[in-house]
């Protein structure tokens, strides 16, 4: 399977990053060797075989539904890029 | 061999004799670190005033014959994406260049809350993506053994610092072999505990079905001390397990007379350097002399791993940076700009090359066209690694296998070929795949560069690896050599 560039600016937006016409060329070309290494993997049989979900089984942990303080706000914001009310501010996003 | 070159146990040993106090100890540290650091570039960032503080306080509850935490006045560094409240936490990403997080991981409180100090956040490939420290944003450090090579990734800052004596011991992170590569590269013992044994709570996720905090030390003894620490349910962690405590040192004496140790012959096949073979075939004989009774076994899966490792981690780690929105991790304000728009600003300039290119990848993997091919199949082949694994161990009781093809590969070497980048970790997977605690230790040299052997063991049973190891090391002193002190400015 290979993917083109029209399918890389998919990904890209997908992914939300940016490349430029000779980046995404350059980039074809190597996620493309990188992918056709990884297709090794069909020389495997693995028909009826369970995918791995987990290494161990866990089972639901249940806990009291008790009131704890949580973080406090100011805290919880302090890493915003900006900040309007007690609320991390971005820009709109729609009309 | 000045103090900075010392074990925790010896130094505990040397606190509780009164022969010499936490100050002293750090001093020699810092000097250390003022001496190479120039040179090997392993720490991010310092806090030696903190550190001497801590280290005075130390130092009085000893005098006063208080009692001490089990890790009283030892300096230790940690891997910069371990949250410390208050602290920055950058990852080695410009992404995170800011970021100081509200929160601190449980593996570090856990070390402070015994008395560790912390010197400061020691260098890694951005976001732990790599296996030469090379995709660092910050710089790349050197390999104390030889300054034209790397020490290994992604958790090379750890590595450097502990085989340099720019600190005692250090924590580090593994997803696929992140500890124990770079541990192998430098000649410091390394382990990568049991999937879900320490609490990853507090730590950036790369990619959470493989990431494990662990210890890298100046030998197994250490490395036992320090799990004991580190390990306990956590229920801020859901992958935590919930398993008695037990204390990883209780083993360590046991003797090797009559255990089985499997020698899988997938592990010592064509990729391997011939005199990497070598060495670690001395080391076989070593571990036989010491009463193990080696077992051939194939382990015909592992060819695969490689790839189904990395295809699994590239879609975790994809999803887990979508977080990384510019919004909430200190990055410039939007201006005048539609919210998409912002996003892929924020993101196009924050990420290094390796972390877009996983990006991408798992982007792919885990969309419609990739999913089945890629992401499901590589699943089902972990199944059958997993399976594989745990045949093997109805026979023997540990693995020995390389921990690298290689010794430390030059810097630049494969910065620009991700494929060949990506073959140094073709030993370390397996067992991440798994979930297998593994342990790396020094065995021997090769043109003056440490290499690395693994033991990899069943679930849970860090105490078996660690008794390995320690016995070994009993026997060997790989382990006690130091790299030649590279002078300021030399490199």
């Amino acid at each position: 399977m290979r993917i083109n560039e029209q399918d890389l600016r998919r990904i890209a937006d997908a992914a939300r990053l940016e490349f430029t016409e000779a980046e995404l060329a350059e980039w074809a070309e190597e996620l493309n060797r990188i992918l056709q290494y990884w297709a090794k993997l069909e020389e495997v049989e693995t028909t009826g075989v369970p995918p791995f979900v987990q290494a161990w089984p866990t089972s639901n942990r249940w806990r009291e539904d008790t009131v704890k303080p949580s973080l406090p706000r100011e805290d919880a914001l302090q890493n915003a890029s900006a900040v309007q009310d007690g609320h991390f501010k971005v820009v709109q996003s729609s009309e | 061999m000045e103090l900075c070159d010392l074990t925790i146990h010896e130094l505990k040993r040397l606190y509780a004799q009164k022969e010499v106090g936490p100050s002293t100890v750090l001093a020699a540290v810092v000097r250390r670190i003022k001496e190479v650091e120039a040179g090997t570039g392993a720490y991010i960032d310092l806090e030696l005033e903190s550190a001497f503080e801590q280290a005075r306080t130390a130092e009085a509850r000893l005098k006063a014959g208080k009692p001490l935490g089990e890790l009283e006045g030892i300096p230790v560094a940690v891997t910069d994406n371990l949250c410390r409240a208050g602290k920055k936490t950058t990852c080695a990403s410009r992404m995170l260049a800011e970021f100081v997080p509200p929160n601190t991981a449980t593996a570090v409180r856990n070390l402070t809350a015994q008395g560790a100090i912390i010197l400061g956040r020691t260098n890694m490939d951005e976001f732990a993506m790599g296996s030469s420290t090379e995709y660092s944003a910050v710089r790349k450090p050197k390999n104390p053994w030889d300054p034209q090579r790397t020490p290994g990734g992604a958790c090379g800052g750890s590595a450097a610092a502990v085989a340099a004596g720019e600190t005692i011991a250090a924590l580090g992170t593994d997803t696929g072999g992140a500890i124990r590569l770079p541990a192998a590269f430098c000649g410091v013992t390394g382990l990568k505990p049991t999937y879900g044994l320490v609490s990853r709570y507090g730590l950036v996720a790369l990619a959470a079905s493989l990431d494990q905090i662990g210890p890298l030390a100046k030998d197994a003894q250490d490395c036992a001390l320090l799990l004991n620490l580190l390990t306990g349910y956590d229920p801020l962690d859901s992958t935590s397990v919930r398993k008695e405590r037990m204390d990883y040192t209780r083993d360590l004496e046991q003797t090797l007379s009559g255990r089985k140790i499997g020698l899988p012959r997938e592990y010592f096949g064509a990729e391997l350097d011939e005199a990497v073979r070598r060495v670690l075939m001395e080391a076989v004989a070593q571990l036989e002399a010491l009463g193990a009774e080696i077992v051939e076994l194939s382990l015909e899966l592992t060819k695969y791993a490689l790839p189904a490792y990395y295809i699994i981690a590239a879609a975790e780690a994809s999803s887990n940076l979508a977080r990384f929105d510019g919004i909430r991790y200190r990055q410039a304000a939007p201006v005048g700009e539609e919210l998409n728009a912002y996003y892929t600003r924020a993101r196009t300039k924050g990420f290094g090359p390796e972390v877009k290119r996983r990006i991408m990848l798992g982007t792919y993997i885990l969309s419609a066209e990739g999913y089945k091919t890629y992401y499901q199949k590589a699943q089902q082949v972990r199944t059958l690694v997993s399976q594989e694994f745990k045949s093997a161990f109805q026979e023997v009781e540990a693995l020995i296998t390389p921990t690298a093809p290689t010794t430390a590969f030059k810097m630049g070497e494969r910065l620009e070929d991700p494929l060949s980048m990506y073959s140094s970790d073709l030993y370390t997977v397996p067992a991440s795949l798994a979930g297998l605690p593994a342990i790396s230790v020094p065995c021997g040299f090769v043109g003056g560069l440490p290499v690395g052997l693994q033991i990899i063991g069943r679930p849970f049973a860090e105490n078996t690896i660690l008794n390995i190891a320690h016995q070994y090391q009993k026997r060997t002193d790989y382990h006690k050599a130091r790299p030649p002190r590279q002078k300021e400015g030399t490199v």
